[in-house]
Parts: C-alpha cells; structure tokens; sequence
C-alpha cells in the first residue's frame, strides 16, 4: 500500500516534471502562433480601423519585432509577475484569466459529476444486463451521447428549461462566497458554509453541465461496460462464486478491478471538457475561459494565448497526477 | 432488480434537476406587475402637482446590458420578456416577427437605412483590376438582389458610390447604375481585350464572418461563368488584416461605418491616393477663362446643379462649360518628395490606413478629396462631395454592393425611441409604458419592469476609457455617461448642440475654436462616492491625453493641435476679445463676438461658467465640431484621473498652458495608470453612470444623481432623482 | 484404503451443453458416479474430457453460455438428502465455499490482485457468517495460515498475492478452500501449474489436512502418477462421458476399457524399464458433432459394429467395478 515517504517522493519527482512540461507546452503554442504570417499588432489595435501610430506603439510595447526567444521571455516574464496587460482587453493578462478560470472550472467539475452518476451506473447495469434489451437500450443511448452536437442539446434543453419553464438563467453569474480558499467559488462556498451562494452556483450550471457531461456520460458508459465485462470474465472472479461470495461482493470484487482504466478515461475526460466549454460556454452566456480562448486564438493574441495554453496544461498534469496517485491507491502492484 | 436500478437511476437525475432548478435565486414564473395604483385615472384637474401617482411614461432609471454571444440565447432572452431590446442577425428575423408577451407585441424595424456601405475592393495594383473597364465590367456581373436577399434578409439598398444616402454628396446624376447583366459584363470584358480564362483570382474574407463568405460563394459562382478561375479563401482575422493592408490580395469584402458626420469620412478612406500637395486652388464661380489660366490640363465634372474642373496647376487647359451651373475649379502642384509611391505604402501596410484599400490612386480625385477637406463652405463641399461619388462611380476601384438596413428589434412597450446615423440613443431621452411586465434578468435581484431598459447584445465595449475605445459598444457606453462638449440631438444630423460647452467661436479662417465651459458641472465617481468639479483645464487635459494615449482612435486629434491647444480663464478670453476677430454662429445667426456676454447671448446661456478651451487647428477643417461631438472626446475629470499627482501635474503644466508637461504623468498605451484606473471604473458627468459590471456578462447603468440636466427628468417624467 | 459405504455425492446422468456461435457443444452427456464420505476420489482424463466442467456442474457454478441440461447431484448433507442442482441461486450459495470448497488450478488466476490474502481468507468465513466480523475472520485467518504451513504468518497475511511465490499462494487458496471445514472438497489440478518439488509439498499437506478433518476429497487431474499416490477410487472421463470406475487398485492392475488400457501405458512407470511409450492413435473428438454410439469407437483397436450404433451403459464388472463397453 500507500508508504507516506514513498509518496511524498513520488509527488516531489511528478510536481518537478511540472515546470519542464508546462514550459514545452508554452514554448511550442508560442511558436506556432508566431510563425504564423499575419500581423497581430493590427487586429490588436483595433483591426481596419488602426492607425499607424497605434500599431507602431504595439509592436514596440509587444516586443513584437524582436527574436522569438525575446518576446516569449517577455511573455512569460510578464505573465509570472502580472505586469502584462492584454492589448485587446487593457486588463493585466493573469487578472482576465484569474476571473473567467474558476468559472470554466465549475462548469467542469458539474459536468464531470454527471459524466459520472450518468456514465458509471449505466456502464454497470448495461454489463450486468449484458445482450439483454437493457443493454441495447443503454449501448444506444451511449451512441446518441457521443454523436449528440453540444450546442444542439443545448438549444433544445433551453427550449425546455428556459422559454418554456423559467428554470434556468442564460445571463449572468452568481456571486462567489466571501472568503476565497481554493478560489472555485463553488467549493469555497461549501467550506465555509455559504449554502445560498453553493446553491446558485449549481442552479445555474447544472443545465449546463449537463448538456456537456452528456457527451462524456455517453464514453464512460461504453468504457464501463467493457473494462466491467473484461474484469467479470476475469479467472479470480470464478473462485469467489467457489467461495460461495454474494454477487454484489463480487461485482464489488470486479469493479474495483475495473477501475484503473476507468478512472485513465475519467482523468483524460476531465480535460477533454475543458476543451467542450467554449461551446457550451457560448449557448448558456457563461463568461469563462473557453469563449476567452477562442477569441485571443483568432485574433493571435499571443499574451492571452500562452495564458490560457499554461492553465490548460497545468489542469492536465494535475488531473494526470491524481490518476497515477490513484493508480496507486486502488492498486498494489503500482509501483512508483 | 434491473427494473428498479433503471428507475432509480431516472428518478434521481431528474430529482437532481427539480433540486437544482430550486436553487436559483428567484427564477420562477414570470408575475406580471402593475405600477399602477387600483385608482389609476388621474384627472388632467391635478395638473400642478408634478408628482402624480401615475406616470404615463415610466423613465430607465437603469439600463442593464446582458451579454450573450449566441443568437439563438438571446433570442430566447428576447422571447421571454428577459430584454427590452435584441440584437440578431439578419438571417433570424423570421423569429422575432409576430411574438407576443402578456399582451404586447414585438416590433421589428427594418426601414431605417443607415449610413453603412458594403463593398467589393479590388487590388487596383494588380492583373486585370488595374483596368478600370475590366472593374466596370465586374460591377455588372454582380448579383446585387441576390446578395441583399440572402445574405441581409433583403436589407440592403442600392448604392452606387462611396457616399451613403442621404449625405451631402450622394447623387444619382451622371453616374452609371450598375445592374447584373452577365452579358454585358461579357461584352464589356471582351472590349477590353481581356481573356478571363487567363487569370486566377482569389476571393477572400475573414473566417468566421458568415455573411462575408456567403458574398464571395456567390461571387465565385457569377465569376466563374464569366470565364475566370476563381477560388474562394478564408484567413483568421490577423493573417487576413496582414494580407489586406500589404496589397497582398486579389478581391476581397469590406463594409465602412463612419466615425463622425461628414462625408470626409467617407470619399477620404475610400479614394485617397495618398497624394501630397504643394499647393491647391479652389475658385468658385470660375469661367473658362479663369480654367484656362488656372490649369494646363482639366477634368470636368457635371454635377446635377454645378461643374467641377480640376487639373494641374498651369496654362492652356480649355474646356467647355455647361451654362447655367455654378463653377468650382481646382488646381493643384503635387509635392512628388512627400508623396510615397504606391509601393511604399504596400510595403508599410498602409491599407485602409495612409492609402485606400484598393491602392488606388488618381491625382484629379486626390485633389477634389483635399479640397473638399480643407473648403469651409458648405455648398462648395457638397459639391466637390458629388463630384468625387460620380468619379468614384466612374472608375470604381471599389464596388458597392449596398447601403445596409439597420434591423431593429424590441417590445411594443418601449416608447419613443428615435434614430442618429453616428450616436446609439440616449436611453433616459426613451421610455416605457408603465404598465409593460416586469421579468426577473436572472443576473442578481434585476428585474426587466419599466423601470429598466434590458439590453441583449454581443460583444464587450474594448475599454471604459473613452480614449481608448474605437468601436460601437463603447462610444455607446460612454453617450450614456459623458458629455461631449458639443453634440447631436436626438435625430439631428446638421446642426451640433450645446453640450458642456455652452457656447462657441471661432476666428475668421477656422483654425482657432473657443469654447465656452457650462458651470455647475460634477463627474460622480460611484466607485468612492465622489465629485469632481469640471473645468476648462478639464477640456484641456482630456483632449490632449487622447493623443497621448495613442490609440487608434486619436487619429482624430491630426486635425487639431494640440500642443497649442489651451485652457483659458474668462477674464483671458475676453482679453483675446479685444485683439482677434472671433465669429459665432447659431440658430442661423452669424455675429461677430465683441465681449462674453454677446456670445452668451447668442446662445441664449445665462447660468455659470467655468472657462474656455481654445482648441487649434493646424488647418481649417469644416466638419470639426462633428469630430468634438464623438464619445472619446468625453470630458474626464482629471483631478480623479491623476489621483493625487494632479496638484504637481497641473503645476507643472502651469495649469494647461504647458500641456507637453503632463506627458510625465500619462504614458502611452495601454500600461498608463490613469487608464487602467478609468479601464476599470469609469467615472464620467453624463445622465447615467456604471453601477457594475462582469465582464462578458453584464453591465448596469444606473441615473446619475448629479447630471447637470436632470431638471430635463422631472419635465419629461416628473421624476427626481 | 478403506472402503467407506456411504455416499456423499450422487451423480446421476449429469448433462451440461454450451450454447456456443459454432454449434451446441456436448461437453459432458450422462455422467454418473459415486463419492464416498472420507475417501479420496480422482476423476482423470485427458484435456478436454470434461472432469472440470464436471467439477463445477455439481455446484451449479457453470456459466453462459453453458448450461446444465439435465440430471441430478444428490449431495447428503446433515440435514438429509438434497439435489443441489434444484437449489437456488441463494441455496447453493450457502453451500458453496462451505459445504463443498473448491481449489482451482492456477493459484496465479484464483486470488485478486487487489485485496490482501488474509482479506481473502477471511471473505469465506465473513460471506457464510462463520465468524462474526472481519476482524474476527482476520484472526483465523492467521491460523489458517499457520495450518498451510506458511512461515512467518503474521506478515504474510497483510501480503498481496503479487507479493507471494506460486506454491505459497497455492497453500492460501487450500487454507481459503479449508475455512469453514467443508465436508468436501474439490481440488481441480491442484499441483499441475506448480514445480515438481513444491508438488509433492501440497499433495503432503492436503493429505495431512483430510485425514485432519475427515475431509471427501475430489480429485480432478490427468497426472496418473498422483492419482496413484493419494486416490481410493478413481473415474476415468473420456470425450464427457465417464468410461470405467473402480478402485485404484482395480483401475491400475485391472483396467477394462480400452481408453484406460491405453491411458496406462501411455504413463511412464519410472519402475520399469521403458522402450517406448505407446500413444493413442487418434485425437479427442469434436463435441459438436461428437461420434454416434460410443464416442471412443474411432480409435479403439476393438471397435465393433454395435460400438458405432449404441451408446454403452456402464455396467458393474466385479464388486464396485463399472465400465462403459461393449466388450463387456
């Protein structure tokens, strides 16, 4: 099992990987947008209507004329200590992203919590039900989950929640709870016990979460299923019905052994639903960092994007990190 | 067992969602309200109480912004009663005509022609577009109903040249109407001695702008028959701006908007080559004589009720005049070391910017485009204007495809709204039946009721620093919360109305303006419950940070000079009285300013004062007052802008007198603190000011308690704040 | 070798097919045979004769798409006689892992990598409610372990099976086999996955431990030399249908069938002298499309016609003897 100092080793050597990947990660975003022939400076100074003084100033603001290796340290230089302002919003870069990440991620933890109470139950029953009409019901419902258009799901469950019956809001965003520890308003509001404020928050993005978990839901359920399955017809499963075990011990047996893949796929859908929000994001008017992205990724705004690239990819190793530190939990025979 | 799993599992999503749904704040069922009391009829016999119980018109104590990037959401929002008004794209209209809500009707307004124009560039520097017939030729073969139909819903007007109707300078005589006639664009083609089949042509627009790529599919489709190779391309928007300001394209689609009333702003961007002049002559009144001693060469241009004759400055021009017309002549002496080459200014980038978006350049055109810039009379603009749409019709180095229908959408219960060509309306000057529902927004405790003007729209101001925001969203901002010193009144388009300036001269050539500063006047500061006096030294500091900042919309200040622009006392004024010849004009009377009071009087203003601002201009520039009357210019105080600096800023700059001092206290661009402090919490004197605001979500207006007319609220609504 | 009169298990015509996309697989047709209360009994056959489909058929533990088609297994347990394979699910359940234990053949397959061996130990105990809680369960487990002859218990019970040589795990799955004292235990080649000198241990141990607890062995395997070493009686299955029962002695001095016959000199007797070990001509037949009449005709030196037509009955030969063949 889990020797404490063997994990804190193992944290130490995983969280050190950090840096380097994080900078490759930037380092190689940066230099595709910068090879990219076109002239940033322009549509960050205000597109057609740009003068020529104001592009001049921006490039030299920029470093825009300088070497690649210039104006990436000068990015990230920037970025590290917040004295980057954002030519396009004229917000220090950090602050914009500080405001719209805690949103996405709310929204994508919902998701994540219906990718799982939707997914792991139905990839279960679908296993045990397996070519019973159960499972063809299921196995069809994880088809439409998968081919189903975010924003057609979308359109349809507004239609529903939102002209039909006034459930849901598609402006605005709650307020966050007063004291911020983990800066995701809606844990911090848990923590200390702001229950109105949690509320909000979940009012108002479950109809979203929903509609991007959906999709996940319909992944998990058929990865469910078959890593289930694969662990069911496993040769140790024989010997517990020998032993006269229960089936729910056994399923219990099963799953546990089931879960290591399970729980890679989870950990790469957390960070695929980082990826959905923009659209989401967009058909519900949440102001978050997908919609962000989007824009700083068309007008090439080289500060927003290596911002944006660096939190994304800081999300990933940290879900990374979690999937391994439960690899390691659920099984012995992990070494790290 | 497997029956009761399934249904559990159903049950508990959907208990999850009635749960959840409960934990909005507020979001239930629509409850229509009436402000009215059971006795609502009040008697006309109350008339002298001010304060009735029943208003009839109930005033926008807020206007509130939600933003929503998809259409389709803020259709819902629009549907739902959420909001007042809704921006949507043309091809959606179908979904807003005919809704009801609770008894009031949708209104959707497409009759409105706005002075935006939609075009087709050709790069005049290229195979086959540097041949004016092979331009001609493609003006008939483009698909004008086709293109107005699908693409705007039909909202798109003829035009055929670079000036919207029904500006000065529009005119539909002596200039050819293109129509779709493939044939004639054959024929034309033919004339010119071009073979299509030799030339391959790229269409381009900018990814993601639907309406743009729908243009050029059918473009491509027309072309091609034509017996070109044409391929359509799109590019993001920072390669494409990069492609289209080098020259660095064959075709591509653009529309124009103006930035203040004059149609400068629109012959200017459009046909300016770029060319620089030692000198140009204008005689009116002209006679062939006058022509053939004025110019060795002439191009001359009938207008409807005069002729323009323009050429190089010498001797021997002969020309035969049309009787009956008033003259214009205008002769010119290019200055060559000046005036880069059209290369240059490709490889600058210089596209839309120094030089049209064709790079194009016609000597004559330039010199009627500069003309027209520096002329004051108005007549004498006008019709130099019409002379420039018919050559800009004749050689077109871009085609028009149409002026652009503004589409309008919004609840019957809202009254009174009106139309500006440049300004959005003032929202306190519109308002709503009171009895209209009231629908929770869903963002805090804001309701949509009378009360509250709902906005759903797009986008996001690019700053709350009017210095540095050149785009609709925020010049709409800042109409609400700033005053200009001049400005247009509700649908006013040729004459300027008193603003914080109460009144204004100029000397006789038009390149000294004074403008006398209404007293009394407080920028509320919300954010730390404060006022700030104005002043002319105010005037001064804002207008030359502008140009400081140096963001793109300071072009505008290249008409002014403001280094030797300056704040001056009353007591200074009436001093500059006494040396110079000062002419007000107003309300159709011109008088020659003698003292103060004699220019106050003009302008009927009888209250306080708090100084004058001399702006200079290097040259006379006629549609000057247009360009004041424009949201950047709001008036900032500058007490709140520099903090606690602007004792030793406004010592160092003696007050204003010294301006090129404050630059230690301003830098450019957008790291200066004074406007990441306005960025983030504007502060401004206009009728309303920002409550709050979360970006890309929302922003809340809120009446400003110290607005120096809001006696106007009680006389229009009986309302005091 | 004595001779214990009363059964234990009764099998009669057991039947079990599987329902595969290939055709309907005739895995084993009609077996019967007796098990008596104490004794060693080994079933033995070559790979695929279906002792182990068998094994598992007497505790309904046969899974899609296999399905017990017909018979009866009459297991006489203290409170009288019952056929387990008209019990329930919840039934044979209680039965299973407590009556009746199993140990598998593969001791790498039998236990999840996941949990701890004294975890597994214990489940057996704690699913049957032989103790009153993990905790307790944990403690036996301990002697258990101590029973198995494993050195050093107390730590090896907080091992995971990774953790652990092949020949320890085996001794874990007997010591789990062996928890609630089950009247019989069924040991499905037991020693076959291990190495020859840790074979020899388990066959010790499970010998020791029977005579310990009185324990009905059940012996499935295809290694005649272990047969001779631990059975009382043995059962000899070919192609799913049982050949010849007998006495270990009257199976190895006197065997009847041709297959027997064959099986035996198949064997190397390490005592005498080798020149060639004589194979059986043929192969296993197909059971889809097992052959009509006696399924051993095709390679029996002394088919006759009648072997091809009828399927033959066993028939008791001299005093406990059987044998299914037409040359009897």
């Amino acid at each position: 099992m889990i020797k404490l100092a063997e994990l804190k080793k193992f944290l130490i050597r995983r969280i050190l990987t950090f840096l380097p990947t994080l900078i490759g990660v930037t380092l190689i975003v940066f230099i595709i947008a910068y090879v990219i022939p076109a002239d940033p400076a322009r549509a960050w100074a205000g597109g057609e209507k740009a003068s020529q003084e104001a592009i001049a100033r921006i490039k030299a603001q920029y470093h825009l004329d300088k070497p690649w290796y210039d104006q990436y340290w000068f990015l990230v230089s920037g970025l590290a200590k917040n004295t980057l302002i954002d030519p396009r919003t004229s917000n220090p870069v950090m602050d914009d992203v500080g405001k719209r990440f805690p949103k996405t991620f709310e929204l994508a933890l919902v998701a994540f919590f219906f990718v799982i109470l939707i997914g792991v139950p139905l990839g279960i029953l679908s296993a045990l039900k397996r070519n019973t009409w159960v499972d063809t019901i299921i196995r069809f419902f994880a088809l439409i989950g998968v081919s189903t258009p975010v924003f057609w799901l979308g359109y349809i469950l507004i239609f529903v929640f939102f002209v039909k019956f006034r459930l849901i809001n598609l402006a605005g965003f709650p307020a966050y709870p007063s004291h911020q520890i983990t800066h995701i308003p809606m844990i911090d509001a848990l923590l200390t016990g702001e229950f109105t404020i949690f509320k909000q928050h979940i009012g108002r993005l479950w109809l979203p979460g929903f509609v991007l978990g959906f999709q996940g839901a319909g992944v998990i359920a058929r990865f469910v299923r078959n890593s289930f399955l694969e662990a069911l017809s496993s040769d140790y499963i024989e010997f517990l019905k020998a032993k006269g075990v229960p089936k729910l011990k056994v399923y219990r047996h099963a799953l546990k052994n089931a879960l290591v893949p399970i729980i890679t796929v989870l950990g790469l859908q957390f960070g695929g639903l980082l990826a959905g929000a923009p659209i989401t994001e967009t058909v519900f008017g949440i102001p978050g960092m997908g919609r962000y992205a989007i824009q700083a990724i068309q007008n090439l705004d080289f500060p927003a994007v290596v911002a944006v690239t660096f939190i994304f990819a800081l999300v990933y190793v940290t879900a990374n990190l979690v999937v391994d530190i439960l690899y390691a939990v659920i099984d012995p025979r992990v070494r790290y | 067992m497997k029956k009761s799993v399934l249904a559990l599992l159903l049950i508990g999503v959907m208990a999850f969602a009635v749960v959840a749904s409960g934990c909005i704040g507020g979001g239930g069922q629509t409850t229509p309200t009436s402000t009215a009391s059971p006795t609502s009829t009040a008697s006309p016999t109350s008339s002298a109480s001010p304060t009735q119980t029943q208003p009839t018109k109930a005033i926008h104590k807020t206007v509130l912004y939600v933003i929503n990037d998809d259409a389709i959401a803020r259709i819902n929002l629009f549907q739902t009663g959420t909001v007042d008004n809704v921006a949507i794209p043309p091809e959606r209209i179908n979904d807003v005509k005919g809704l009801t809500f609770q008894g009031y009707n949708s209104v959707v307004k497409t009759d409105i022609l706005q002075p935006i124009l939609t075009f087709i560039v050709f790069n005049t520097q290229r195979e086959p577009f540097n041949n004016p017939k092979v331009r001609e030729a493609l003006a008939y073969a483009i698909p004008y109903d086709q293109i107005s139909q699908n693409v705007y819903s039909g909202n798109l007007e003829r035009n055929w040249g670079p000036i919207p109707k029904p500006w000065p300078g529009y005119t539909e005589y002596g200039i050819t109407k293109y129509d779709y006639n493939i044939a004639k664009a054959k024929q034309m083609l033919q004339e010119a001695g071009v073979d299509p089949s030799k030339y391959k042509i790229e269409l381009i627009y900018n990814a993601g702008n639907s309406a743009r790529e729908k243009i050029m599919t059918i473009l491509q489709n027309v072309w091609s028959q034509l017996g070109f190779q044409i391929t359509v391309s799109s590019y993001e928007w920072p390669v494409y701006l990069g492609k289209t300001e080098k020259g660095d394209y064959d075709v591509y689609v653009v529309g124009w908007v103006p930035d203040y009333l004059d149609s400068d702003n629109w012959v200017g961007p459009f046909l300016y080559g770029a060319t620089n002049f030692k000198e140009l002559n204008v005689k009116v009144d002209a006679t062939a004589d006058d022509i053939s001693s004025m110019m060795s060469k002439a191009e001359v241009i009938e207008t409807d009720d005069g002729v323009v004759v323009v050429g190089p400055k010498g001797s021997g021009a002969s020309v035969s005049l049309p009787s009956g017309k008033k003259v214009i002549a205008v002769s010119y002496v290019v200055d060559e070391e000046n005036t880069p080459s059209v290369k240059e200014l490709m490889e600058q980038g210089q596209g839309f910017g120094a030089i049209n978006p064709a790079f194009f350049r016609d000597t004559d055109v330039d010199a009627l485009v500069i003309a027209a810039r520096r002329e004051t009379a108005p007549e004498v603009r006008t019709e130099l204007f019409k002379a420039l749409y018919i050559k800009g019709n004749q050689l077109v180095p871009e085609v028009i495809l149409g002026q652009n229908r503004q589409m309008r959408v919004y609840w019957d219960w809202v009254k009174g709204r009106y139309y500006h060509p440049t300004f959005a309306e003032r929202y306190d000057l519109i308002w709503e039946d009171p009895k209209a529902p009231s629908v929770d927004v869903g963002i805090k405790d804001y309701k949509n009721d009378p009360n509250t003007y709902v906005i759903g729209t797009i986008g996001w101001p690019e700053s709350f620093d009017p210095a540095m925001t050149y785009e609709t969203f925020g010049w709409e901002i800042w109409h609400e919360i700033g005053d200009t010193l001049v400005t247009y009144w509700k649908e006013e388009t040729e004459k300027v109305t008193p603003d914080l300036a109460v009144a204004w001269a100029h000397n006789e050539d038009g390149t000294e303006w004074y403008f006398v500063i209404r007293g009394g006047v407080k920028a509320y500061d919300p954010w730390n419950d404060k006022t700030y006096p104005i002043d002319a030294t105010d005037v001064a500091f804002t207008f030359w940070r502008v140009k400081r900042l140096g963001h793109s919309v300071s072009w505008m200040t290249g008409f002014m000079d403001l280094d030797k622009s300056q704040p001056l006392t009353e007591q200074e004024f009436e001093n500059v009285l006494k040396s110079e010849k000062l002419i007000a004009d107003y309300n159709g009377k011109s008088i020659e300013v003698k003292s103060m009071k004699d220019l106050l009087d003009l302008f009927g203003y009888s209250g306080e004062t708090a100084g004058v601002y001399k702006l200079v201009l290097p040259d006379p520039y006629a549609p000057i007052l247009g360009v004041v009357a424009d949201p950047f210019l709001s008036v900032l105080p500058a007490e709140y802008l520099l903090g606690d600096k602007y004792d030793e800023a406004m010592k160092a700059a003696d007050n204003g007198k010294n301006p090129k001092a404050w630059e230690a206290y301003v830098q450019e661009g957008e790291q200066d603190p004074t406007h990441q402090l306005i960025h983030k919490y504007p502060v401004g004197t206009g009728p309303y000011y920002v409550k709050e605001y979360e970006e890309n979500s929302y922003i809340v207006l809120a009446l400003n308690p110290y607005y120096w007319n809001k006696d106007l609220w009680e006389k229009e609504y009986g309302y005091k704040p | 070798m004595r001779r214990m009169p009363e059964p234990i298990l009764e099998v009669r015509d057991l039947t079990v097919h599987f329902y595969t996309y290939a055709g309907i697989v005739k895995a084993i047709e009609r077996v019967s045979f007796d098990v008596y209360k104490g004794e060693t009994f080994a079933l033995v056959g070559e790979t695929g004769c279906g002792k182990s489909v068998t094994s598992r058929a007497l505790t309904q533990l046969i899974e899609s798409p296999g399905r017990i088609v017909g018979g009866k297994v009459i297991y006489h347990s203290d409170k009288g006689p019952i056929d387990l394979l008209k019990l329930r699910e919840e039934e044979i359940r209680e039965i299973r892992g407590k009556e009746i234990a199993y140990i598998f053949q593969d001791p790498h397959a039998s236990l999840d990598p996941l949990y701890q061996v004294g975890y597994q130990i214990a489940e057996a105990m704690v699913v049957h409610n032989t103790v009153k809680d993990l905790k307790e369960g944990l403690q036996r487990a301990l002697s258990i372990l101590k029973r198995v002859l494993i050195p050093d218990p107390e730590s090896r019970i907080k091992n995971y099976p990774h953790e652990m040589s092949g020949g320890m795990k085996q001794r874990v799955v007997i010591g789990t086999g062996l928890t609630n004292n089950p009247k019989v235990l069924i040991a499905d080649e037991p020693t076959t996955a291990l190495d020859v000198t840790v074979q020899a241990q388990i066959l010790d141990l499970m010998n020791k431990l029977k005579r310990d607890y009185n324990t009905t062995l059940i012996l499935i395997t295809h290694n005649m030399g272990v047969v001779a070493e631990m059975a009382d009686r043995i059962a000899v299955m070919y192609a799913g249908k049982i050949a010849e029962i007998g006495t270990a002695e009257q199976i190895f001095k006197n065997p009847l069938h041709p297959y027997t016959q064959g099986l035996l000199k198949a064997v190397p007797n390490p005592m005498k002298r080798i020149e060639r070990l004589d194979a059986i001509p043929g192969t296993v037949p197909n059971l889809i499309t097992p052959p009509s009449g006696c399924r051993f005709h095709p390679r029996c030196p002394f088919a006759k016609d009648i072997c091809k037509q009828k399927v033959p009955e066993l028939k008791e030969i001299e005093d406990g003897h059987f044998v299914a063949c037409h040359l009897y």
